[in-house]
């Protein structure tokens, strides 16, 4: 064993791979009854390449139905989205794409799956715990397969408002036209989790834990609301994600099992090129939300805020480019003292990344109460 | 000085006689004459005297002779005499090869006489034996059955020589060597003297002394003749032994020649030699001529497939020259002879001369050389034959079953081939008395130590060790072996560099083979084996691994009568792993495995005619199974235990099978084995039926040549349960039950067979298709480590092979071995219509263990019988392998993900590998206690990277693909090795 660990050899593989099993079309999405259907398309490409666009742009994307149905979906920068209305359980829905090459492809016509009931639930066990969310699904009579996943949506407020700014280019302080104190952000679950209820007593799922945010989460700082929801999801489509899953966590090492092609329900109609992905159908979509408010839950806020005066700054020697860099802002202008104080950063701006906002644009159906 | 000597040899004659007189008249008190005296002394001493009464010796030569008329010189040598019947030893003596008669030296009184010469029947002085006949002493150079050289050696008076001017007698030594037969006695000199006494022997004797550069020249005469004579007596012997329907060794009775013997089945020297089976259990048949060539045919007791089912005899191939100078023994179990197709039989001494990897001859890596047996890489465990997975070969160790057949991951095999006798490998026409695996059965017979003498055998290697000893406790009746084996490699671990990742592993095994062996009589032998086997290894401190084989057997063999014999047999098998995970000591865990099964298994055979054979028998099997027990390890540890329910089961079987020779020309084959298995465990009852049938035919052509169709189908209830593409230290095994299925298989094969009329070359052609049913396989990357429902990721598979198999061989001569190529293609399909995804659409996928290509080279070339040097070759197409063809983005995880192919739509690269050796034997005289030999050679030798798993890691969340080959550079090694 010496002889063949020191004997061993290891070299890169790098394998021809022939035309047809490159830049296949990959489609991500599901046709969702009574909810926006969002497709996403791009390209498969050789290991190791990253391209800046994958994306797969003008392509014509249509959701059909056996009830003789058919919408078609416009492009929203990388994404196809299109509003199908309530689907009918006893009717069969497919996708129908053409890429900009020609190359026409279809999803396998598949019935809907409605989601059981179901209710979700949060917990805090103390200050230093973090939140948890689970969810709860009803008992059915028949087992199924449910995906599990969540939205989310927080605000922020500084707990300052500052009335002026620095600008570094120009290296001057201004007053502030617009204070950037208030945010929002969002996330949405990465992971799939499709879970199948037949494990369940009854087929119902009980505490099932679907998102944690921890206690000094900046998220449940202020205003948070996680949207929970469960979509059935047929037995094919469960074993495609399993399948997914696995083969991004084992990579056919010597004792792990063999990987395989993804299953896929979508063919090309007119050549014999592949795609990659499941398309499914989804039916009614259970789905509990909650807002959590600082008199929900505790927020423990770790970081540090510091106020420099005038005085102090200039005991220290500061400059605006280095209290700039060195993570504060302008506060206001102390008359008194002649100078401006400097603030943490995150104490006056929404858009400092402990804050994890995208946007300073209330979103629509956000509640208004700060 | 010796007329002094002679003189008081005289008085002291003159005053033994006057004492002697004396004497009697003191004992009888009167005077007696000499002859009364000589009487009475002859009376007194009885036979111990009888040799020493005679004249005196009185010539002397001193005076007149330059040289002297004895034998060697003049002194007297210590000797043997046998006189009127009598043996003398240790008796004081010299020949006078003037006089031709013998003179001896009385031990009492010191008087050199000269016996009664007519009464000497021989005497052994200097080494050499002096027989007498009417034309007086004889040396015998060569006493054999028919045949004897004698040599009169004899001085006569020469030519004068002249010293100081004074003429001197001197002596020439003369040798007249004689051929004695029966039936004539002549002079000979040289070959052509030797070829008119055996006129109908002059071609052999002819090549003969060609091919052993025999010289008649003055000092190599007589060894030359002596060599003719043994040879001759040899021919000769064989030829009166066939006339008169003899067996030609002393110990055995043939059965009455009524019956044209057998193809000839012979054997290579080394195989019957005493360096690999002190005891050889067969019967000999016939021995005869044919041509130009001896024959020698055996009958193997053990397997009686051969239908001649002589009266059993321990047969000891004797090593004394003077029975026959050289038997060249050309092909073991040729296969035109043999009645099945696909059948291999060889035994371990050819493995000494094959080139071993890590410096230990392997069995299992001997298999892998023979056509339609491939494993799926190097350090593989296990292997496939003609399509078959490596779980559908029954491993048989004597009648114990072995799950894990390889030690450390496949570098070396669980057997040491020391404790093994012959090995025979059945990949189609698989008997009826087998049974329970789909592809193969492979019967390693265990070792029956020596019963007459203390054999051994030991072999230190770089990396393993091991030895071998044979006890004889009671004499032909008692022996025990015993064989041990183990490796060294820890510290070798330790020299690595820190950085290496293997540094802090660990690696290591033992075996332990003993056998006790007991002739209860000539016609009934118990045999009881014991064999057992532990491995170790770990890649790093925190993550342990360890299996082991044990296996304990009784049987009894009875031969009743040359026709009737009887095989019982019961014992056990076990295999268990277990796996030690301490990374983390809250999660600080076990997991392990188990299986055994209790056997009892009978066989009958039964010879109703010359030329029909009955066997039938039974087979019964108890299986007890632990799939597997996740427990914590450690005080800290907060795992909870989890424990898959055991499964049991029975499986019981009877067999019968008729092999039926209608003529010389053909011959039929025909099994059927009924097998019921029943499954226990709760909630899991299943009984399943399995009848199954075994045909094959020969028809034996002209020129040696034959054809063989064959046909089988087998059941299999007991699965591997794996899903990599070798072997997991995690695999463990499940029986059939409700819900899994008893995997089935049929194969029809047929063949061509061709062997030269000197038995030197040897051709094989044969085919083969294979079906397979229920052949598990598993979901996409199921888990199938303590699994509870197993059966849920099961998906049932149908499998189909088909090959073609070509192998030349060459058997004897300075260049012997084999070269064979294989066309064989082996597919599986997911097509369990119940399952929503399966493997490639339904469609036909490549096995992971499919090369359509195969090529295999073993040869040794013999220098001279000590030097020797061997070069193998393989050649295969690379195996199946699925790899990622590509990547995309992933949505919601943000990154790239790698996209895979079909399951086994690519292949890897070809495997291509070089191994050469050479072996020393310092020692080589047969006479020699100890026989030793070195082996160098290298593994591997032009560095090919033979690519053994191709794996990704990711690299800046990119997967990056690697090929891993285990031997990336030539591997030497040496070993020594020894017997005794």
């Amino acid at each position: 064993m010496l002889l063949g660990s020191l004997s061993s050899c290891i070299e890169y593989f790098e394998p021809e791979i022939p035309a047809d099993e490159s830049a296949m079309l990959v489609v991500n999405g599901s046709i969702r009854s009574g909810e926006k259907s969002v497709f996403v398309l791009s390209r498969t490409v050789t290991l190791g390449e990253k391209v800046p666009d994958p994306y797969v742009h003008d392509a014509t994307v249509a959701v059909c139905g056996t009830d003789g149905m058919r919408y078609k979906a416009k492009q929203n920068g990388n994404k196809y989205e299109v509003w199908v209305g309530r689907l009918a359980s006893n009717e069969q829905y497919w996708v129908e794409i053409v890429t900009p090459d020609g190359a026409a492809y279809s999803s396998e016509p598949m019935s809907p799956v409605d989601a059981p009931d179901m209710v979700g639930h949060y917990s805090q066990l103390g200050k230093n715990s973090p939140v948890e969310f689970t969810i709860d699904t009803y008992p059915t009579d028949e087992p199924t397969y449910v995906s599990l996943n969540y939205d989310e949506t927080w605000e922020v407020k500084t707990p300052y408002i500052p009335t002026h700014e620095y600008y570094p280019r120009e290296k001057k302080i201004f007053a502030t036209a617009k204070p950037h104190v208030r945010g929002w952000g969002m996330s949405e679950s990465t992971a799939t989790i499709i879970e199948p209820t037949s494990k369940y007593v009854n087929h119902s799922i009980k505490g099932y834990k679907i998102h944690e945010v921890s206690s000094y989460d900046t998220r449940i700082y202020l205003l948070y609301r996680i949207r929970m929801y469960v979509e059935a999801v047929s037995k094919e489509e469960y074993e495609y994600e399993e399948a997914r899953r696995k083969q991004t966590d084992e990579m056919g090492g010597l004792f792990t099992p063999q990987p395989t092609q993804l299953p896929s329900n979508i063919h090309s109609v007119n050549s014999d090129r592949k795609a990659i992905g499941y398309v499914g159908v989804r039916g009614k979509i259970s789905s509990y939300t909650i807002m959590l408010t600082r008199k929900e839950v505790e927020y423990n806020e770790v970081r540090k805020m510091e106020i420099l005066s005038p005085g102090e700054i200039k005991k220290l020697g500061y400059n605006n480019a280095m209290l700039h860099d060195l993570d504060y802002s302008v506060l206001d202008f102390d008359v008194m003292a002649n100078g401006y104080n400097w603030i943490s950063t995150w104490a006056v701006d929404c858009r400092h990344y402990t804050w994890k906002t995208q946007t300073e644009t209330m979103p629509d159906d956000w509640p208004d109460l700060y | 000085m010796r007329n002094i000597l002679l003189s008081i040899c005289l008085l002291m004659a003159v005053v033994t006689r006057v004492s002697a007189q004396h004497s009697a008249e003191r004992v009888s008190g009167r005077m007696q004459t000499t002859d009364q005296v000589l009487a009475s002394y002859q009376h007194w001493a009885g036979n111990n005297g009888a040799l020493f009464t005679g004249r005196f010796v009185m010539f002397n030569y001193q005076s007149a002779w330059v040289s002297h008329p004895f034998l060697g010189d003049e002194d007297l040598h210590q000797g043997r005499v046998s006189f009127r019947g009598v043996v003398y030893s240790d008796v004081s003596m010299r020949y006078d090869l003037y006089n031709d008669e013998l003179q001896v030296l009385t031990p009492a009184t010191n008087h050199l006489i000269i016996p009664d010469q007519f009464a000497i029947d021989w005497f052994e002085l200097g080494g050499n034996r002096y027989i007498r006949t009417s034309g007086g002493f004889f040396r015998q150079d060569y006493g054999g059955r028919s045949v004897s050289l004698l040599t009169r050696v004899s001085k006569v008076q020469g030519s004068d020589v002249f010293i100081n001017d004074k003429a001197f007698h001197q002596f020439e030594q003369k040798e007249r060597s004689m051929i004695v037969t029966p039936a004539d006695t002549v002079e000979v000199k040289n070959l052509r003297g030797v070829k008119k006494v055996f006129p109908q022997y002059a071609s052999e004797l002819t090549e003969y002394g060609s091919k052993h550069q025999l010289s008649f020249k003055s000092g190599r005469r007589v060894e030359s003749l002596r060599s003719l004579a043994r040879y001759a007596d040899g021919l000769h012997s064989a030829s009166v032994a066939a006339h008169r329907g003899e067996s030609s060794s002393a110990s055995m009775v043939s059965k009455s020649r009524q019956h044209q013997p057998l193809a000839t089945r012979t054997v290579p020297v080394d195989a019957v030699s005493t360096d690999s089976l002190p005891q050889y259990y067969a019967s000999l048949y016939d021995v005869y001529r044919e041509g130009s060539t001896m024959k020698v045919e055996v009958n193997d007791d053990e397997k009686q497939d051969e239908g001649a089912g002589d009266v059993f005899r321990d047969i000891n191939v004797q090593k004394e020259d003077r029975v026959l100078d050289e038997v060249v023994i050309v092909s073991f179990h040729s296969k035109v002879n043999m009645l099945q197709t696909g059948a291999e039989k060889f035994r371990p001494s050819m493995l000494r001369t094959m080139p071993m990897s890590m410096g230990e001859a392997d069995v299992m890596k001997m298999v892998q050389t023979l056509p339609g047996v491939s494993s799926v890489g190097e350090a593989s465990s296990g292997f496939n034959v003609r399509g078959g997975a490596s779980d559908q070969n029954l491993m048989l160790l004597g009648s114990n079953t072995i799950y894990n057949p390889m030690h450390m991951f496949g570098l070396f095999s669980v057997i040491n081939t020391d404790a093994l006798g012959e090995v025979e490998l059945y990949k189609s026409s698989v008997p009826s008395q087998y049974g329970g695996r789909v592809s193969s059965v492979m019967k390693m017979n265990n070792r029956v130590g020596d019963k007459q003498k203390w054999n051994g055998s030991a072999s230190l290697g770089l990396l393993t060790s091991k030895a071998m000893l044979d006890i004889p406790i009671v004499k032909n009746k008692l022996s025990l072996m015993l064989a041990g084996r183990t490796t060294y490699s820890d510290w070798m671990l330790k020299l690595l560099p820190e950085k290496n990742e293997y540094r802090d592993g660990q690696a290591g095994f033992y075996d332990l083979n003993a056998g006790l062996s007991w002739n209860v009589n000539t016609r009934h032998i118990v045999n009881l084996n014991g064999y057992y086997s532990h491995d170790r290894f770990s890649f790093t401190p925190d993550d342990k691994y360890a299996y082991a084989n044990g296996n304990g057997s009784l049987e009894w063999k009875g031969y009743w009568n040359d026709r009737f014999s009887t095989t019982l047999q019961a014992g056990f098998d076990h295999y268990d792993y277990q796996n030690d995970d301490s990374k983390n000591e809250y999660r600080e865990a076990r997991l392990t495995f188990g299986i055994s099964q209790a056997f009892l298994k009978g066989l009958f055979s039964l010879r109703t005619g010359d030329r029909n054979t009955l066997r039938w028998g039974w087979d019964g099997l108890s299986y007890m199974l632990q799939p597997g027990i996740y427990e914590p390890l450690g005080e800290w540890s907060a795992v909870r235990r989890d424990e898959l329910e055991k499964q049991n089961a029975m499986q019981m079987a009877v067999f019968a099978e008729d092999e039926w020779k209608p003529s010389d020309k053909w011959s039929v084959t025909a099994g059927a084995r009924y097998t019921i298995y029943h499954a226990m465990q709760e909630g899991r009852q299943k009984t399943y039926q399995a009848p199954e049938l075994r045909i094959a035919g020969a028809y034996f052509l002209p020129h040696h040549q034959s054809l063989k169709v064959g046909f089988g189908n087998m059941t299999q209830f007991i699965h591997k349960v794996s899903n990599t593409v070798i072997m997991s230290p995690t695999d463990t095994w499940a029986l059939s039950n409700s819900d899994i299925r008893p995997q089935r298989g049929w194969q029809a094969t047929a063949g061509y067979y061709w062997r030269s009329e000197n038995s030197v070359y040897e051709i094989s052609l044969e085919t083969y298709i294979k079906r397979m049913q229920h052949y598990p396989t598993y979901g996409n990357a199921a888990q199938l480590v303590m699994n509870h429902n197993l059966p849920a990721d099961l998906i049932d598979a149908q499998g189909k092979a088909y090959g073609v198999e070509l192998q030349l061989k060459k058997t004897t001569g300075r260049l012997t071995g084999w070269i064979s190529y294989a066309y064989a293609r082996t597919f599986l399909r997911q097509n369990d219509k119940s399952v929503a995804w399966r493997v490639n659409d339904g469609k036909w996928y490549p096995a992971d263990f499919d090369h359509p290509h195969e090529l295999n080279l073993v040869s040794n070339f013999k220098f001279t019988k000590r030097y020797s040097m061997s070069l193998n070759i393989d050649y295969s197409t690379g195996h199946p392998t699925t790899i990622p063809v590509g990547s995309y983005y992933d949505e919601k995880r943000h990154e790239y993900l790698p996209y895979y192919s079909e399951r086994n739509g690519y292949r890897m690269p070809d495997n291509f590998r070089m191994d050469i050796s050479f072996n020393i034997a310092p020692t080589h005289h047969i006479t020699s206690a100890t026989h030793s030999w070195f082996s160098i050679g290298c593994y591997n030798v032009t560095a090919h990277h033979n690519v053994y798993s191709i794996y990704y890691e990711m690299k800046n969340r990119v997967p990056q693909g690697y090929k891993l080959s285990i031997f990336g550079a030539p591997i030497p090694y040496i070993s020594y090795n020894i017997k005794f």
